[in-house]
């Protein structure tokens, strides 16, 4: 009975679990961005065939983060991890200009879901380390993010290999969703 | 759409083919992803590594991406023997070239070296790790302790020794290695850092240990290619008659199995205790150690062939006293018979195995001087 109680007054809040979904072109850098927030390690990736999945605690807030393979012809499973999402993170690697295009498109398809309705976006704009990185305004521009009607959006700059930048862009999901 | 189709059916008749049929870089079978700026095709592994040279390579799945015309004719034209008679025609002799199970800073380097440095494309008379002297820091672990510190380290082809120092260098080096009996493996998950590297060598008939790594992964490589340059240098010096085909695995080598069992004595009533065992096949030698980063051994064991009286065997032991683990090996030597006790059945497989592969081949001249040797310690 004693266990009982401590049990139930140890918790008085439980925590708020939130789904985000990860996607963005192969080689985006979504899985470091992912191992870095779980381990706060680099870990040496190889491209994900399928997915990966780690819960995130930050801020009392339980973060359960898909990280779902970007090659051409997997994207179009994006689609089976979007139910209850509350969040898209939409990582890209802002140093390559040839595929921002294609980044682009994906995102806007993503975005005109019906499912993802509701769901806030963050944009990482990640590897802002590597030489010719575009800043965020350019990308803001080339991924058409103006454009967007009745979305909540934020685009922060991270370097994931050094981890600068995460925190702020969960930082800005954080308050989006806790006032939900 | 249609054309992607055919484009993917194109690329898998391209992988299939015998010079593309092993990944590009280590080796593994049937890659499934390439280099469509290299015009390699690699296996997932080695992508992983090729996605972070976005300068010099494009990584797409046959499977799992969408080719276009020009890419896949691009793949045609170019494949892994063209690559490999480019990017690897002036590899040295000694220079390592990882095989798929390697850690990973080998397979790294080797790919940087070859297509971000391109180090292979020509001729080149000096290397900094074939100048035949290559000196720098290291950090070591301490011999009676956890601790890694930072000791310069000196390999000369001239005395064909390896130095390294305490912090004041005046005093002279603290060890002088000769280059005979010089092994070195990475070790990354033993020591626990990427880098890891275990040096091995003999002193009084004793296998001394020394565990080092550099925070550098280029570094790391080039000590250990270093160390191999100058071990190829003395073979050759010490077996002219030889070929390269004959010395290259002795230049250094891996260990065929390494992990704890546990052993009792003599009388096989002594209490089992834990012991970290490795296997180094070439010299025959089954060498126990109380943990996995001790500096010396506690014992060694001289592995045989069949026909001097060595076997193997997996046993269901009777009336063993104060093993915790139930999976036992033993080993039959002409003077002693030893009895090891695995946690797991695939630990007790794979041991019966590896020393099976020993015992199974026969004896070199050099091998029964270590034999003698081994028994004069007792």
């Amino acid at each position: 009975m004693g266990n009982y109680f401590t049990m139930i007054f140890s918790r008085p809040f439980p925590k708020k679990q939130i789904k985000l979904l990860m996607v963005g072109l192969d080689a985006a850098g979504k899985t470091t961005v992912l191992f870095k927030l779980k381990l706060g390690e680099v870990v040496t990736t190889i491209p994900t065939i399928g997915f990966n999945v780690e819960t995130v605690e930050y801020k009392n807030i339980s973060f359960a983060v898909w990280d779902v393979g970007g090659q051409s012809k997997i994207r179009g499973l994006w689609k089976y991890y979007y139910q209850y999402t509350e969040g898209l993170i939409f990582v890209v690697d802002s140093s390559d200009h040839d595929r921002i295009e294609t980044a682009a498109e994906e995102l806007n398809a993503m975005l005109a879901e019906d499912e993802m309705r509701d769901a806030v976006l963050l944009v990482l704009a990640n590897k802002q380390d590597l030489p010719k990185a575009m800043p965020v305004h350019e990308l803001t521009d080339r991924l058409g993010l103006h454009a967007l009607r009745g979305r909540q959006w934020f685009v922060q700059a991270t370097c994931a290999v050094q981890g600068s930048g995460l925190y702020e862009g969960l930082d800005w999901l954080s308050d989006q969703l806790s006032r939900r | 759409m249609a054309n992607r189709e055919k484009n993917k059916k194109t690329l898998l008749e391209l992988a299939k083919l015998p010079e593309n049929s092993c990944c590009a870089d280590c080796g593994a079978a049937d890659p499934d992803w390439a280099s469509y700026t290299l015009g390699i095709f690699v296996c997932l592994n080695c992508s992983g590594t090729h996605r972070n040279l976005p300068s010099v390579s494009r990584i797409k799945s046959i499977r799992l991406d969408f080719w276009d015309d020009e890419l896949v004719l691009f793949m045609k034209a170019n494949g892994n023997r063209t690559a490999k008679n480019f990017y690897e025609k002036f590899v040295p002799v000694f220079y390592y070239q990882p095989q798929p199970d390697d850690c990973e800073v080998l397979r790294e380097q080797w790919i940087r070296a070859k297509y971000e440095r391109m180090e292979f494309t020509e001729e080149k008379t000096e290397r900094s790790y074939t100048a035949g002297v290559y000196e720098g820091m290291l950090w070591k672990k301490g011999k009676d302790n956890g601790q890694f510190l930072e000791r310069k380290f000196v390999l000369s082809v001239q005395d064909f020794t390896l130095k390294y120092y305490k912090e004041d260098e005046s005093k002279g080096p603290k060890a002088v290695i000769s280059v005979k009996g010089l092994n070195a493996t990475f070790q990354p998950e033993k020591i626990g850092h990427a880098h890891g590297l275990q040096i091995t060598y003999s002193v009084d008939d004793h296998t001394r240990n020394l565990f080092v790594y550099h925070k550098n992964g280029l570094e790391i490589v080039n000590w250990f290619n270093a160390i191999r340059a100058i071990r190829h240098v003395y073979l050759k010096t010490a077996f002219p008659t030889a070929s390269d085909g004959d010395l290259i695995p002795w230049i250094t080598r891996s260990y065929l199995k390494e992990g704890y069992m546990e052993k009792t004595g003599p009388l096989q009533r002594e209490p089992f205790k834990k012991r970290w065992f490795i296997l180094d096949s070439l010299d025959r030698k089954l060498l126990y150690f109380k943990t996995q980063l001790d500096a010396i051994e506690l014992g060694v064991v001289f592995i045989g062939s069949e026909n001097h009286g060595y076997s193997v065997r997996e046993c269901v032991p009777k009336g063993t006293r104060g093993n915790k683990w139930k999976f036992g090996v033993i080993v039959e030597t002409p003077d002693r018979q030893f009895v090891f006790m695995c946690e797991q059945e695939r630990d007790q497989r794979e041991w019966v195995e590896a020393l099976k592969t020993v015992i199974s081949r026969p004896m070199m001249p050099q091998d029964y001087t270590t034999e003698a040797n081994i028994r004069r310690r007792k």
